[in-house]
């Protein structure tokens, strides 16, 4: 009998012990290192680093850990990259519950706010390594982007990207002897060309968030940036007059048939990349991150003599602005065990050879006031669009694209989309966002 | 009599006709075990038995469900060390704003439509093809290979056919100069729901028919040869026999469907992720937005809350169904 109560009460006391385990977190820790701390970071240094994020691909994060190993080769790197969904889901989770990866990338804005409990502020780090005159080294959008309550908190992350652009495949075009629209009523013009020839007008996501915020983003900026940037900052209203207007042109753009049929329930990756890779549409709402096709898909766009416009919004006092930032934001996780290693790996991909590394693979700007440019050979169109993009970020970016509020960024995804169902009014639109800064 | 009876059992501990030593120990040795230990270590020993599996409850169910509950008063946006309590807030949210209205109103809609529906075809399906034979066999399989298959497959499989543009269905219908059937099936307010609920009943009616299929075998053939012989066509000896005879395949059915159609999540992401305009939106849908896009970590936890509320009436009624049919 008493055998049997000991081996009832130890199998009851294991049970207890491992859920109790299951359920603690540790509380986070304070991490701000002192200077003397960081006299390592100045050569080589060893320890095992995790990765997680969306970007950049396996194959791209092979080439950079390679890259950063021949610098410390005492350092090994652990990676996990999913869709970006799915990713930003996952390190919830793992943060949430006390775990997640030594360094991980976040979108700027709302997750960046949103997470930044569980990062360790990097300029410490960064003073030590690159220079106290570090933060100077990048773009300025870049360098606002990595802030919260004025504090740098990560560095920089390719792809700089831009939005509010149009993809236009200027083979279709020159093929029914169409021009390269530069306002709204010849886009629609040939849009109409287009159509009686089977080939699809702009090839729109409309399920995806983020496409729908660029774009009206882009669609304010044109019509008034002030009051765009005041409603973004949350200084100003989203049912300003200017504001309004853009949610009627956004209407608009769907009411006169510029984007292909069934476009809300279309998903840019893969739905409307298709679309525009098989020249079965013959423009493509997508960002300037979309350079990566002469990387991982140039067989096919070398079949398509592509250019980048801004978006010919209807009604603009000032046509032609784009909205852009960076790519992400590179962390450290407040909980890292080898702060140092895990550092080396954020620079190295936004600042050292890795950031060279991911410019052969996105095409994109960089993040940097040293402009870099891809070290592999491009093909005519790749440069022409690449130059083309350049253009636009140094004279037509007029803010950001990351709303900082992900409630009111949510919100506003939300309203255009109800907007477009037909199941409100561009003042009603406009309300559910503003109602939405009031609920946050 | 009793006298009688106890004469005729074996003595205890006696070895009976068969050879075999009797289970049932004498009663004396009996009353001298009961009380050979204190009534709290006896007591005492038994608790300890369950607590693996009370812990196992407490620790995997019990504690996170309560959390949920708790975290459902609060203002919390997942992540913060901070939370602010709201009281009922969270639930008011819940039943007065329209994204959750709606989302509850198509949970209705979607049970409504796909539970009878795949219990009609599944019926059919297992009634049809009933009986032995290779080309049953392998019909019956293939109806079944959807249930096998992930959701998340089956939505990246059906979103492709679905494509409006280009897309397998549209193509067909375009070559077969029905233009005008072809839309955009899951970027319509109108039809998205309509299109998730059809790939749902596309899913789950192999397996409305295993079920069907198991009840039918149950049935002895007598019974369908003895109505065959009074006359019954196929189609009344279907109705009047079959049908009511299958009433607990019915019964679990209805309620498995209804709680599946509670847990429904992955299907709705992949196809539509509850749009356009929260047309398909369905409460773990809803719930997954409002906790990881618009970070209201307390209205994802009082939607959780309601949806464990509606799961547990379902259990109810499931159980007084069970008890009603159970006989006496």
């Amino acid at each position: 009998m008493r055998r049997r109560l000991a081996v009832a009460a130890t199998a009851a006391l294991s049970v207890v012990a491992v859920t109790v385990t299951a359920c603690s977190s540790s509380s986070p820790t304070s991490s701000s290192p002192k200077p003397s701390d960081l006299s390592g970071l100045s050569g080589p240094v060893t320890g095992n680093v995790s990765y997680e994020s969306w970007t950049p691909t396996a194959d791209e994060m092979k080439t950079v850990v390679a890259g950063l190993q021949k610098e410390n080769p005492g350092i090994k790197v652990s990676q996990q990259l999913l869709p970006y969904a799915n990713y930003l889901t996952s390190l919830k989770s793992e943060l949430a519950s006390g775990s997640g990866p030594d360094v991980f990338v976040l979108p700027p804005g709302a997750y960046l706010n949103q997470f930044k409990n569980f990062i360790a502020p990097i300029d410490a780090y960064a003073s030590a390594s690159i220079g106290k005159d570090w933060l100077s080294q990048y773009r300025p959008q870049a360098q606002d982007a990595i802030k919260v309550d004025g504090m740098p908190l990560g560095l920089p992350s390719s792809p700089f990207g831009i939005a509010g652009i149009l993809w236009v495949n200027k083979t279709i075009l020159d093929k029914y002897s169409l021009p390269v629209p530069t306002t709204y009523d010849q886009l629609k013009e040939d849009v109409r060309a287009l159509e009686s020839h089977g080939i699809a007008p702009i090839a729109f996501g409309g399920k995806d968030s983020f496409q729908l915020v660029d774009y009206y983003l882009t669609m304010a900026n044109d019509l008034d940036k002030d009051a765009t940037t005041a409603a973004y900052n949350g200084t100003g209203k989203w049912t300003a007059g200017p504001l309004v207007q853009a949610f009627a042109d956004f209407k608009q753009m769907f009411s006169d048939g510029l984007v292909q049929s069934g476009a809300l329930g279309a998903m840019t990756y893969n739905d409307t990349y298709d679309l525009w890779l098989k020249q079965q549409a013959a423009f493509f709402a997508n960002g300037s991150w979309n350079m990566d096709m002469y990387v991982n898909s140039a067989a096919k766009i070398g079949k398509i003599d592509a250019q980048v416009i801004p978006f010919p919004t209807p009604n603009a006092a000032s046509a032609g602005n784009v909205v852009g930032d960076i790519g992400g934001v590179i962390v450290m996780n407040k909980k890292a065990k080898n702060k140092d290693a895990a550092y080396k790996l954020v620079e190295y991909m936004s600042h050292g050879g890795g950031a060279q590394l991911l410019t052969n693979a996105f095409l994109d700007p960089g993040t940097l006031t040293k402009a870099l440019t891809p070290t592999t050979k491009l093909t005519a169109n790749a440069t022409t669009v690449r130059a083309q993009i350049n253009d636009l970020v140094s004279g037509h970016l007029a803010g950001g694209r990351n709303i900082p509020n992900a409630t009111v960024q949510d919100a506003l995804g939300q309203a255009i989309q109800r907007l477009l169902a037909g199941n409100t009014d561009p003042e009603g639109a406009a309300k559910q966002v503003q109602a939405a800064v009031s609920d946050s | 009599m009793t006298a009688s009876v106890r004469a005729d059992r074996p003595a205890p501990g006696a070895v009976s006709d068969a050879g075999r030593r009797t289970a049932t120990p004498p009663p004396a040795v009996r009353r001298r075990r009961r009380s050979s230990a204190p009534a709290w270590r006896r007591s005492s020993s038994g608790y300890l038995f369950i607590l693996p599996a009370l812990a196992l409850f407490a620790g995997l169910i019990a504690y996170p469900v309560g959390k949920n509950i708790y975290v459902s008063f609060y203002d919390w946006h997942g992540l913060s060390q901070t939370k602010t309590w709201i009281g009922l807030d969270n639930y008011h949210w819940v039943f007065t704003n329209r994204s959750s209205l709606l989302a509850l109103r198509n949970l209705v809609i979607f049970a409504a439509v796909t539970i009878p529906v795949q219990m009609v075809l599944g019926l059919l399906f297992a009634s049809g093809l009933r009986g032995r034979g290779p080309v049953r066999k392998t019909v019956r399989t293939l109806y079944f290979v959807p249930v096998v298959l992930t959701p998340i497959a089956v939505g990246y499989l059906f979103a492709d056919m679905l494509e409006p543009n280009h897309g397998v269905l549209n193509s067909s219908l375009r070559d077969l100069h029905a233009n005008f059937l072809a839309h955009a099936w899951l970027g319509s307010t109108q039809l998205a729901l309509a299109s998730v609920c059809a790939v749902q009943i596309w899913m789950w009616t192999g397996f409305s028919m295993a079920i069907y299929q198991a009840g039918l075998e149950a049935i002895p053939d007598e019974i369908s040869e003895a109505a065959a012989t009074d006359g019954a066509s196929s189609r009344q000896t279907l109705w009047h026999v079959t049908v009511p005879m299958l009433r607990s395949s019915h019964y679990s059915l209805a309620i498995l469907g209804l709680i599946g159609s509670l847990k429904t999540f992955d299907i709705v992401y992949v196809l539509t992720n509850g749009g356009p305009d929260h047309s398909s939106e369905l409460p773990t849908t809803l719930l997954f937005a409002q906790g990881f896009n618009s970070f209201k970590q307390g209205r994802a936890a009082a939607i959780g809350t309601i949806i464990l509320v509606i799961a547990l009436l379902v259990t109810a009624l499931q159980l007084q169904l069970y008890r009603r049919g159970r006989p006496a």
